[in-house]
């Protein structure tokens, strides 16, 4: 199983323990405020993924050890949230397996179905951008 | 009966409204967006269907002959809604925006030049900035936009904004982004003391008060029949007749001529001159029953209800203090846009939408206006008749459990 896998495995295991909505919400707006502090300098329009409601900035550069390093914020803290989610599983991964990652786990931990179209969207403009800087970073 | 009695009784005609959404009965605040539709509208359209299901106008047989019935039957009767002189002066449209580019094509394209002046205000719908910009672009002429105050009231001084270069006004009744309403009447009579030509959006006017176009005395009006309770995909643009006769046509094709040949084509008077192709047979059938339900019910209680929606906000406005709350004006609908400089306002769509209610976020096509007010848009809440108290006590609850959530 590859890291991005296991990890996604990971974040499935944890949100079983939380069988409300509330808690979803809770934990997802508790990991949006813990999110790493994001480059002021990268906060510009070419940073901005279009097909979010909220605005969401993403940036990646590729570390010395080989590994794609994502940033991200957003001005909505669930987006925010949902973010921090997604580089918790994508952060510091080789960008192959970025691009070969099967992204499964949204629908597993119960947040996909109470999503709005306009959040799918958001989201899988998110990934697509992800997946982007994988490819071109590998 | 009791004002609560009424409302319960309205609540059975809509089937919708009966429902769980995520385990919580649902709170449907979003009738700006569009209005739910009673169960005597949606017969209407089945039967349409069942029953007489033909093409209008031409045809030689006895379905034919009932569907074209029913759909003028339908424009009578938004003539007589609206308060129209004649029923020639009933243009079916697809909705409010397609009314506006119906006047912006037929008659400003050819009727402004350079250095004209369109004036519209900054809390405009996009429908009504985006064609005036097209003609703009096409005929030299300038849109000016009369500014707002922070209540969403136009500033004082708005008249000085019409002079001998406006030829065409063209404003929003009702703001879809803060309920506002505007001085229309004033407006009218200014703009034809000026020479100017004038158009009256009243999409968000249509469910909450008369229009009565005649005294009013406006040259165009337009609204969509979705945020009436009809069918989606169906509007009507009012226009005086003399000037709907002098206007050019728009779409051309069927049903709109009196004569093709290729020397040349002659075209019907309004309202078919308007009318090419197939109309929206069952959306006009739609908007018809919808307008005999609505006035059924009747004004004077409609009102008396959204002066009751209006207090039952009060508290909720006064018990969340955490939101700022926009449009306090004294004379607005029951519509309120709110926001906080705390939280993002998809943050509290989202998750009012998981506890069952209904409202809508983002810039409510007013980007204008969010971009002179230095925002990003709200989270707003409108309401419709059949909005009770219990949806204002569940509002306010949610509220208050999804700022507790995002504030933690």
């Amino acid at each position: 199983m590859s890291h991005i896998a296991a990890r996604q495995e990971e974040v499935i295991a944890e949100f079983q323990m939380f069988p409300t909505w509330m808690e979803k919400y809770e934990y997802i707006i508790e990991l949006g405020k813990e999110l790493e502090g994001f480059p002021e300098q990268e906060r510009k329009e070419e940073n901005i993924i279009s097909g979010c409601q909220s605005k969401v900035w993403l940036t990646a550069e590729k570390r010395e050890n080989g590994l794609i390093h994502f940033h991200a914020d957003s001005d909505a803290i669930i987006t925010k949230g949902m973010v921090s989610l997604m580089l918790r599983i994508f952060n510091d991964q080789p960008g192959s397996e970025i691009v070969a990652a099967d992204m499964n786990f949204l629908t597993t931990i119960g947040l996909l179905e109470n999503l709005s179209q306009t959040r799918s969207n958001g989201l899988a403009a998110m990934i697509k951008q992800i997946k982007t800087y994988g490819f071109l970073l590998q | 009966m009791s004002l609560d009695q009424d409302i319960a009784h309205i609540r059975k005609e809509f089937p919708i409204l009966h429902q769980k959404v995520r385990g919580a009965s649902l709170v449907y605040l979003d009738n700006a967006a569009t209005t739910q539709k009673p169960q005597a509208v949606i017969a209407s359209i089945s039967s349409y269907y069942e029953q007489y299901n033909a093409n209008v106008h031409r045809g030689a047989h006895y379905l034919a002959n009932l569907a074209t019935d029913a759909m003028e039957k339908s424009r009578d009767a938004i003539q007589h809604f609206i308060g129209a002189t004649h029923r020639e002066e009933i243009i079916f449209t697809q909705g409010t925006t397609d009314g506006i580019n119906l006047v912006a094509h037929a008659w400003a394209m050819t009727h402004l030049k350079i250095g004209d002046e369109i004036l519209v205000a900054l809390s405009e719908h996009h429908a009504n900035i985006v064609p005036w910009q097209q003609v703009c672009k096409k005929t030299g002429a300038i849109l000016k936009v009369i500014p707002l105050n922070p209540d969403g009231t136009w500033v004082a001084d708005w008249k000085t904004y019409i002079n001998a270069q406006t030829k065409l006004v063209s404003v929003g009744w009702v703001s879809n982004a803060t309920g506002v309403v505007h001085p229309i009447h004033e407006m009218v009579e200014q703009a034809h003391n000026a020479g100017a030509k004038i158009l009256v959006d009243a999409a968000q006017a249509v469910s909450h008060f008369p229009l009565q176009v005649a005294q009013l005395n406006c040259d165009w009006l337009v609204f969509s029949g979705h945020k009436l309770f009809g069918p989606t995909g169906i509007g009507v643009l009012f226009g005086k007749l003399d000037l709907l006769n002098a206007m050019e046509v728009y779409r051309t094709g069927g049903e709109m001529i009196k004569k093709v040949s290729f020397e040349g084509t002659t075209f019907q008077e309004a309202p078919l001159k308007f009318e090419a192709g197939t109309p929206h047979i069952q959306g006009i059938i739609g908007l018809g029953e919808a307008i005999r339900w609505f006035s059924n019910v009747g004004w004077e209680w409609i009102h008396k209800i959204e002066m009751q929606q209006i207090e039952w906000m009060k508290s909720v406005t006064a018990e969340v203090k955490a939101l700022h709350w926009i449009g306090e004006s004294e004379r607005k609908t029951a519509l309120y846009s709110f926001w906080s400089p705390q939280f993002h306002h998809a943050d509290l769509g989202e998750l009012l939408d998981q506890q069952g209610v209904a409202i809508r976020t983002g810039h409510h096509c007013t980007q204008p206006l969010w971009d002179a007010w230095n925002m990003s848009g709200t989270a707003r809440a409108s309401f419709a008749l059949y909005n009770n108290e219990e949806d204002t006590v569940q509002l306010q609850k949610s509220l208050i459990k999804s700022i507790q959530l995002l504030i933690g």
